[in-house]
């Protein structure tokens, strides 16, 4: 009836499978780990506009798909001399003509400027030269000053068709800058550019943290010599003081709905965790323990939190359930855990734990299982926090000196600096996305 | 002892008279008892095998009816009558003398599931809307009726232009076309090493209908992964390695479905 015959090839096995259908089945696995390699062709200026604001497109946008780890970008500069100077949006009919690029994908595009040069217009297109096919085509419009957000969006569109999850090239990040020589809070796109620091108050300003429609960060403040809780807009504006009981108002986290806000306090060297309403009144304290609690991290569904607790005599991760009921330990390798990061699908916990003196990162499932160590070899690593879309995280470490924020993927890959810029960097949290 | 003896001879002698009537019956009785019939009678199927079956031997009507019921079937749907004469052309080219009526029946349960596969062929190909690239649909279902014989342990049929003697010859044939098969498609499988761990335990397979000139004349996703991007990965690779390793002329198939199954490990 049904004869299989498996033959082994090499070490990978090819499986033939005669059955009575007569089609034979073959496996394949292990796919060769490469980038897809994006040909991108010359933007074309549109009218009057300006050649070096394409230009500028065109390098935020290949800068965009470099950083996002997941293509090889095939400059235009690097085609084939025919190539090189084909721009704008080609027709369907003609793709054959990209073959030589060397690329799977084709993504070309057009600027253009209203004559009063206020207005934007940015068209792009995406081809698979692979299928000989037409994928996506997008315009986008707005005032001039928001180009690079403009850009991004073609990136973030291009992730979405190619990798299935939309990019994360709107977002921000926010942290603590030593720049200065004091502790301010300092926010920057997900590339390093615009780079902005948020509090000038020649105090001591940490743990930064994004409220949930991402308008607005927190962070504690030692302006008025008590940490306290403050709140200011994107751009540093109108700072208010909204969480000030005696002793520690430190590591805030908002529920998901933005009612609430779990955070830690404490006096006299014991900490706990409290939950206080968005405007800072009614504390609850959600634990009781003789131990010590901090770096509360409300879950994406806003049913647990995620603590560090020291009542077994080291640091651990701990979750409870947002009642502060059901209390269980998250952590048992190491004997110091601390800061975790949960991701936004809920189903991992970032954190820092030391190993042989040094601190790493680390990610384990909610359910105890899957531990992985994510950085080694490579000074100290802390502070993780998830991109919203859950596949890089941004952490602060000494690999190349004094304390940098980096961007790496969530397996750990593709680390990078976030800027440039000189001055210690501590404590990065990663905004929302903003539409 | 020797007083006791005499009745007794006399009643052994009757006891014997008894046993050899009772043998005799006995004899009789299993002669025409059923179950030693069908012993005997195997032989007897045996010798009808043997026969040439271009002979109206009365032991194939019964089976002949029933490929003639099975035929006109997917008849309807994609093929015409060239297909019902190859069947019909191809059991009576079949003088394997060994095979016994079990055998044959085999091959016949064989052909009819070919068949009933064909007539599911035929609805998914609907299905997949893709006829109107097919320019010769006879020629599917001539592949998958050729084939069966190939899953028969002792790969009795060979096709009738293949150029192969022996079914072992065929079989190094065909593994070795699928091998640079697996090898070129594999050569094209490409996923960015940080999308792998999104895409652990996925599994899409895509059956692709190769030709003499190593065109993919056909292809559609027979399991999807619930990954659409990984889906499109898998058939991205298949067009990549396009042109196929041609089908070896040997094998004497216009045309050959092959099933790939792309697991990232």
């Amino acid at each position: 009836m049904l004869k299989k015959i498996i033959l082994i090839f090499i070490p990978i096995c090819l499986t033939f499978t005669f059955s009575a259908e007569a089609r034979v089945y073959l496996d394949i696995n292990a796919p060769t780990l490469i980038q897809i390699p994006i040909v991108l062709s010359k933007w074309k200026n549109v009218g009057k506009t300006p050649a070096t604001l394409s230009e500028k497109v065109y390098e935020i946008l290949a800068n965009d798909l470099t950083l996002s780890g997941f293509f090889r970008v095939i400059d235009y500069q690097h085609l084939p001399l025919d190539l090189q100077r084909k721009e704008g949006i080609p027709e369907v009919l003609f793709l054959k003509e990209w073959m030589p690029a060397g690329g799977e994908i084709l993504l070309a595009g057009e600027t253009f400027l209203d004559s009063a040069g206020l207005n934007l217009r940015l068209k792009f297109h995406l081809f698979d030269l692979v299928e000989q096919k037409h994928m996506v085509g997008k315009e986008y419009e707005a005032p001039l000053q928001n180009l690079r957000a403009m850009v991004h969006r073609i990136s973030d569109e291009v992730l979405l068709q190619l990798t299935g999850e939309k990019g994360i090239h709107n977002t921000k990040i926010a942290y603590v800058s030593l720049q200065t020589g004091n502790k301010e809070i300092s926010i920057s796109d997900f590339d390093g550019a615009n780079v902005k620091q948020i509090t000038n108050n020649q105090s001591i300003n940490i743990s930064p943290a994004w409220l949930p429609d991402g308008k607005k960060i927190a962070f504690t403040s030692y302006l008025k010599r008590n940490p306290d809780l403050y709140l200011t807009d994107r751009e540093g504006k109108n700072p208010i003081r909204f969480s000030y009981y005696p002793g520690l108002n430190a590591s805030p986290s908002w529920s998901p709905d933005g009612k609430q806000i779990v955070l830690m306090m404490g006096i006299e060297g014991k900490s706990d965790i409290f939950l206080i309403d968005a405007n800072g009144g009614n504390p609850r304290r959600l634990t009781r323990g003789h131990g010590n609690e901090a770096s509360p991290k409300w879950s994406p569904d806003g049913k647990q939190i995620a603590f560090i607790s020291d009542r077994s005599g080291s640091p651990q991760v701990y979750l409870m359930a947002a009642d502060g009921s059901d209390v269980r330990r998250l952590t048992y390798e190491g004997s110091y855990n601390t800061n975790p990061s949960w991701s936004p699908k809920g189903d991992r916990i970032a954190f820092c734990g030391r190993v042989g003196g040094r601190f790493n990162i680390f990610t384990i499932g909610t359910d105890g299982s899957g531990l992985q160590r994510v950085t080694s070899n490579s000074g100290d690593n802390e502070s993780p926090s998830w991109s919203p879309d859950g596949r890089y995280l941004a952490f602060s470490s000494t690999r190349t000196g004094g304390s940098k924020i980096f961007i790496m993927h969530a397996n750990g890959l593709n680390p990078r600096p976030l800027t440039q810029a000189k001055g210690g960097e501590s404590s990065p949290a990663w905004s929302p996305r903003f539409e | 002892m020797s007083p006791l003896r005499r009745p007794y001879r006399g009643g052994l002698l009757r006891m014997s008279g008894v046993s050899f009537v009772l043998h005799i019956a006995l004899v009789l009785l299993l002669s025409l008892n059923p179950w030693p019939t069908i012993v005997r009678a195997r032989p007897d199927a045996y010798m009808v095998t043997l026969m040439p079956v271009s002979l109206p031997e009365p032991e194939k009507k019964p089976s002949l009816p029933v490929i003639k019921e099975e035929i006109p079937k997917p008849v309807e749907k994609p093929i015409e009558k060239p297909k019902k004469d190859d069947i019909i052309e191809k059991i009576k080219k079949t003088p394997r003398k060994e095979e016994t009526v079990e055998k044959e029946k085999d091959s016949l349960k064989h052909l009819q599931e070919a068949i009933e596969e064909i007539r599911k062929k035929a609805a998914l190909d609907e299905i997949q809307k893709k006829v109107a690239r097919r320019e010769k649909v006879e020629e599917r279902p001539i592949v998958t009726v050729t084939n069966p014989p190939l899953t028969n342990p002792s790969l009795t049929n060979l096709p009738l232009t293949s150029s192969l003697k022996s079914p072992s010859e065929r079989e190094s044939k065909l593994s070795e076309y699928y091998s640079m098969i697996w090898t070129k498609i594999k050569g094209m499988w490409t996923i960015p090493e940080n999308l792998l761990k999104e895409m652990a335990g996925l599994e899409t397979v895509v059956v692709i209908t190769t030709t003499r000139d190593g065109k993919i004349k056909d292809m559609w996703v027979e399991k999807r992964s619930g990954n659409t991007l990984y889906d499109q990965m898998a058939m991205r690779a298949i067009k990549k390695a396009e042109p196929l390793p041609p089908i070896p002329k040997e094998l004497g198939e216009n045309t050959l479905e092959i099933g790939i199954r792309f697991l990232p490990d």
